[in-house]
């Protein structure tokens, strides 16, 4: 049961003059219940790959499956969610639960069946369904309003969920219900999440998929980034701030051991190291 | 000097009259750097609309350099010297070109064609996109983009900068960017009033302003702000990582102090 990409490639205006390779051989699979982060820069083919994982595209080289089958917008429909970026300028019906219930009545749910499956995932996300299940979308704080359209894609029950910078211009708390309502979704679903703050899902994913230029610079465990931060810097992205003060202080001649994201574990470590030097 | 008094705003759609504003005063002299932190809606946004009186108070009064908002015959003048730049730049740009874009706003104002051509390469220079001017805004990347909003605000010669979260939609680097735009600003005497709900964006400025529910719960020096956790807390504020690891190596005996938040601070207190 899992959603892959096997060394598919992809360009813009392919056979024009302005052709533009966006995907290069990028190789990804996901299984239920696992988290991966892919991390670039701007133009790196993040969001490319994730319109191919959802079937919206087909890719040019390279196979799509979803458990083992070829990916279509076929198969991929209802069982693979995506959330775009800045999802909450999509919500356009006059409640949160005719918005929430739209994706399960178009995949041929009865209003009731809808209405029960949009109040779940209301409730997944964090908001309490019945204070925002008859409130207008359009009075929602940022935070809420993406969590709303987070729900949409919920509501259809996706075995594979793929979320585009789920948290971009969101405030802490914002940003925090946002990650616990992922969190809650890996627990029946295979989550891929694009992002170009590398902390942001760092603690919680799986694995790192990091993307230059349109190939893979690198692609691992959390714990093999954690071993070497600099594969982010070669990628031209900047390591979080708490592995970059560990990083340094290790090359200066501080022995701290493993990195950690943990700001406080990681003052403990730095703070012993000095003491044991001094 | 860009001054609110006891400013009291309320949105004709609130519940209950609920205040945006509640007695808000707030000065921002030339040449300082003053940020407006909070979470999503404790009126911060509200406060730049009122700048360029874009909206009026209920009560109090906005002014720039001693012209009321209120008075509709000032407000070309003073949109004049208020820039204005918000969170989202695809939703600033409006030419085909970085340059058309930039030359936009002087061009409104019919300054004559040679100096629209300094003003704009000055621009561009200022924000570090010279060489760009004929590329098409949409292929520049978000950081990009948003230096192009800052280019097209300056190229209007403001006395006053007004920034709605301009770095919450931006990566690592695009931040670094403009965070070092806004210090060149400052430091060319511009008055800046930088709205943001992350508190890394305030290491460098001369001010910081809490507000939460609309009104102001502290104004003071963004180190001092750094050790109010119950303040934060209550206000939805995160303290950056890095203050964190800092604060925690204080209390563990490391010479960190409350101005020394950075990587570069934080590594030389460890060889203190």
């Amino acid at each position: 049961m899992a959603l892959s990409a096997d060394t598919i490639g992809y360009d813009y205006a392919s056979g024009t003059s302005f052709e533009q390779r966006a995907l290069d051989a990028v190789s990804l699979s996901v299984e239920t219940g696992e988290l991966v982060l892919v991390v670039g820069s701007t133009g790196s083919g993040k969001s490319t790959l994730l319109r191919l994982l959802s079937g919206l595209m087909a890719a040019e080289s390279g196979q799509l499956t979803l458990d083992g089958a070829p990916l279509t917008s076929r198969n991929a429909r209802g069982t693979v969610g995506l959330v775009f970026q800045d999802a909450e300028s999509q919500l356009f019906a006059e409640t949160v639960l005719e918005d929430v219930s739209f994706g399960p009545r178009n995949l041929g749910s009865t209003v009731e069946t809808a209405k029960d499956m949009a109040l779940a995932a209301l409730e997944a996300v964090g908001l309490d369904a019945a204070a925002y299940a008859e409130r207008s979308p359009f009075g929602l704080s940022g935070g809420e309003a993406r969590r709303v359209a987070i729900a949409g894609v919920l509501a259809m029950q996706p075995r594979f969920l793929l979320l585009d910078e789920p948290t971009a211009g969101l405030d802490a708390r914002g940003r925090a219900a946002v990650r616990a309502a992922v969190a809650v979704a890996r627990e029946t679903a295979g989550i891929v999440v694009v992002s170009h703050t590398v902390e942001e899902f760092l603690g919680i994913a799986d694995r790192v998929l990091i993307l230059s230029s349109g190939s893979v610079a690198s692609s691992g465990t959390v714990l093999a980034l954690l071993a070497d931060p600099t594969l982010l810097d070669r990628a031209g992205l900047r390591a979080p701030d708490v592995l970059r003060v560990q990083q340094l202080a290790k090359t200066r001649g501080l022995e701290t051991g493993p990195l950690t994201l943990n700001p406080a574990a990681a003052a403990e470590r730095l703070a012993h190291a000095r003491g044991r030097r001094a | 000097m860009l001054s609110f008094k006891d400013i009291r705003f309320t949105y004709a759609a609130a519940p209950d009259g609920v205040l945006a504003l509640d007695g808000v005063c707030l000065d921002i002299e030339p040449g300082r750097h003053v940020v407006v932190l909070g979470a999503n809606g404790s009126g911060k946004s509200t406060l730049a609309r009122l700048s360029n009186g874009l909206l009026l108070p209920l009560s109090g009064d906005v002014s720039v350099d001693g012209v009321s908002t209120a008075e509709e015959s000032g407000l070309r003048e003073i949109r004049s010297r208020v820039g204005m730049v918000f969170q989202r730049p695809d939703d600033q740009i409006v030419a085909t070109t970085v340059e058309e874009d930039v030359a936009f706003g002087p061009e409104n104002l019919g300054i004559p064609r040679a100096e629209l051509r300094t003003r704009v390469d000055q621009a561009l220079a200022a924000v570090g996109l010279l060489g760009l001017e004929r590329r098409e805004p949409h292929l520049l990347s978000g950081g990009q983009k948003q230096r192009l909003a800052i280019a097209g605000a300056i190229a209007m010669q403001p006395s006053y900068l007004v920034l709605d979260e301009p770095t919450s939609m931006l990566d690592a680097c695009g931040r670094e960017d403009v965070l070092a735009i806004i210090a060149t600003l400052r430091a060319q005497g511009h008055g800046i009033l930088h709205i943001t709900h992350d508190l890394a964006d305030m290491a460098g400025a001369d001010t910081a302003v809490v507000l939460n529910r609309g009104r102001v719960l502290y104004a003071g020096t963004p180190s001092g702000l750094v050790s109010r956790a119950e303040l934060l807390e209550t206000c939805g504020l995160e303290l950056p990582a890095l203050s964190i690891l800092g604060m925690r190596l204080q209390e563990l005996g490391v010479p960190v102090l409350p101005t020394d938040m950075t990587v570069s601070g934080i590594l030389e207190a460890l060889w203190l």
